[in-house]
């Protein structure tokens, strides 16, 4: 706790000496997250500073991807898929956070929809589909519960900590399934109930270590892979049947 | 201990892995089965998607394949000429079902025929199994061994392109073997399993061939199958994840030599019996899946659909 208050003052002064200018920053306390093989989740430090010392929104976006939603239905007693709406660009990670005066019923979703970033404003539009739009907004429920499930979604009105009425703070908890790609870390102040100024900083996710180097494998020479993958099993099935054998 | 598994993109337990890997390992000692059937739901169950399961539980029985060919070419009981013949069937069969499972994850509809498959290959082998090793278990019991027929002409005999198997003591048409391996080489695609529970006994009794080289020439062709499916999964749709083959490969390995030291002590026919009543039990727990209620209607595919 004692460097962290020794980093934010730190950030403080250094946005102090830049003078009026620079009315909100934000920052992390790192920009890169490794998956290695022994990833298990982890959890970032978020900081900034708003010169007002206003209420804050932050946001965490992964990187768009296409998602296909597709409901169980009974035939003939079997529970088999078939209906299905595809999402265009719907992140693969959302973590939203506020101050603790934003916390009130509806505070944070009359912001969001302002901003067209909320949780059920993801900007999550399906592709053409025959199904009516009551049927396709339980798709898009469906596809922000299930998320929410897998910690991928997430909503925490006031999360965020506001110190000396300048500097904010907040984590944000990444799971062992978080998704890899460059994400967007947005901060907003809100006065009354409007957000006005905004703060970005880059976040990059990506796999490290041996498991980075066998799924670039996997991908960029997939035929050698295969026959590695072979010859590895064969040397191992011969190699377990040898020991056992001298035994 | 957390790993995790590049391919797969989720992390496990390491040891959970080992341990399903000996697990089954010590079964397939036991019983001189594979596992496959057993390992790739188990997969899907914690969390690895199916299609990935598929290909590394392929990747994983290279391995087991080639210990058990190895140990079997030693003792002379592989019908290597009859073995060809299979693995030709077994190579188109394979190579077909990897471009169907594709075809069908983009309908969204392959973890039904997964399913499907599991339920309707495990259930008529359990029961067969399970009757078969009941009555002999009862025919000990009364001491009376009736002897069949020694050779009996079915509309198998009619079909063309004989061929004479030495090794097997066998004249018949080389379209059988062929078709036996097709057949193997599909559902090894499709359901992950090397197929020899459905190979060995197409080989008893469909082709008649004597059980000495039954073991061996199956898992001789299984071999070149599964290498085939680890191959294109690999190539085509990037689903093998060498590091989940190592751990369950490693346990395995282990469990296997377990299974046979105990299976040495232990009393066949009774085993059989146990061995039926586990391929009827997860039968009956996949077919229970399809039909009951799903706790949430809806799934999450990544990519678009059709």
């Amino acid at each position: 706790m004692r460097r962290l208050s020794i980093i934010l003052s730190l950030v403080a002064a250094a946005f102090l000496a830049r003078g009026a200018a620079a009315q909100i920053a934000v920052d992390l306390s790192k920009h890169q997250i490794e998956i290695t093989a022994g990833f298990d989740g982890a959890e970032l430090l978020l900081f900034g500073y708003d010169s007002k010392g206003a209420e804050v929104v932050v946001i965490v976006r992964g990187p768009p991807e296409t998602v296909s939603v597709r409901e169980k239905a009974r035939t003939a007693g079997i529970w088999i898929n078939q209906d299905e709406v595809t999402f265009e660009r719907a992140p693969s990670f959302y973590f939203v956070a506020t101050t603790e005066g934003l916390r009130g019923d509806g505070q944070l979703e009359s912001i969001l929809e302002g901003l067209g970033v909320g949780p059920r404003y993801l900007g999550l539009t399906a592709q053409d589909t025959d199904l009516s739009d009551e049927r396709v907004e339980e798709f898009r429920s469906a596809l922000i519960n299930l998320r929410e499930q897998d910690q991928l979604y997430a909503k925490e009105p006031g999360r965020v900590l506001m110190r000396d009425d300048r500097l904010f703070r907040t984590t944000v908890p990444f799971p062992s399934g978080t998704p890899i790609g460059d994400y967007t870390v947005t901060v907003y102040e809100v006065v009354d109930g409007w957000p006005l100024l905004g703060a970005e900083t880059p976040l990059h996710v990506r796999k490290a270590g041996f498991g980075a180097f066998v799924s670039n494998t996997a991908h960029d020479h997939p035929a050698l892979y295969g026959i590695v993958a072979i010859l590895i099993a064969l040397v191992a099935g011969w190699f377990g049947g040898w020991a056992f054998r001298k035994s | 201990m957390h790993v995790y598994l590049p391919i797969a993109e989720i992390s496990v337990n390491m040891f959970l892995l080992i341990g399903m890997g000996a697990g089954v390992g010590v079964l397939s000692g036991l019983f001189g089965v594979g596992g496959g059937f057993l390992m790739t739901p188990l997969l899907i169950f914690i969390g690895v998607p199916p299609a990935v399961a598929v290909g590394s539980e392929a990747n994983q029985l290279v391995a087991t394949s080639i210990t058990g060919v190895l140990a079997h070419w030693r003792r002379k009981s592989v019908d290597f000429k009859m073995g060809f013949v299979l693995l030709t069937g077994g190579v188109i069969g394979s190579t077909g079902g990897v471009f169907l499972f594709k075809a069908l994850q983009q309908l969204g509809q392959i973890d039904l025929v997964i399913s499907l498959c599991y339920v309707v290959f495990l259930g008529i082998i359990g029961l067969l199994m399970f009757s078969e090793s009941v009555r002999s278990m009862l025919k000990q019991k009364r001491g009376v061994a009736r002897r069949g027929k020694l050779h009996k002409h079915t509309w198998v005999h009619g079909l063309p392109f004989k061929m004479r198997f030495h090794k097997s003591r066998l004249y018949v048409s080389a379209l059988l073997p062929l078709f036996v391996g097709m057949l193997v080489g599909v559902l090894a695609a499709i359901m992950g399993v090397g197929g020899g529970f459905i190979m060995v006994p197409a080989m008893i009794y469909l082709i008649g061939m004597p059980t000495s080289v039954v073991a061996g020439t199956s898992l001789f062709q299984i071999l070149f199958v599964v290498a085939n499916v680890t191959f294109l999964q690999a190539w085509q749709n990037q689903t093998v994840d060498i590091l989940l083959a190592l751990l369950l490969l490693f346990g395995s390995v282990l469990g296997v030599q377990v299974g046979t030291r105990l299976g040495a002590k232990l009393p066949s026919e009774q085993f059989r019996v146990l061995l039926a009543l586990l391929v009827l039990l997860t039968c009956g727990k996949l077919a229970f899946d399809l039909v009951a209620t799903p706790g949430n209607p809806f799934s999450i595919a990544l990519g678009g659909g059709h």
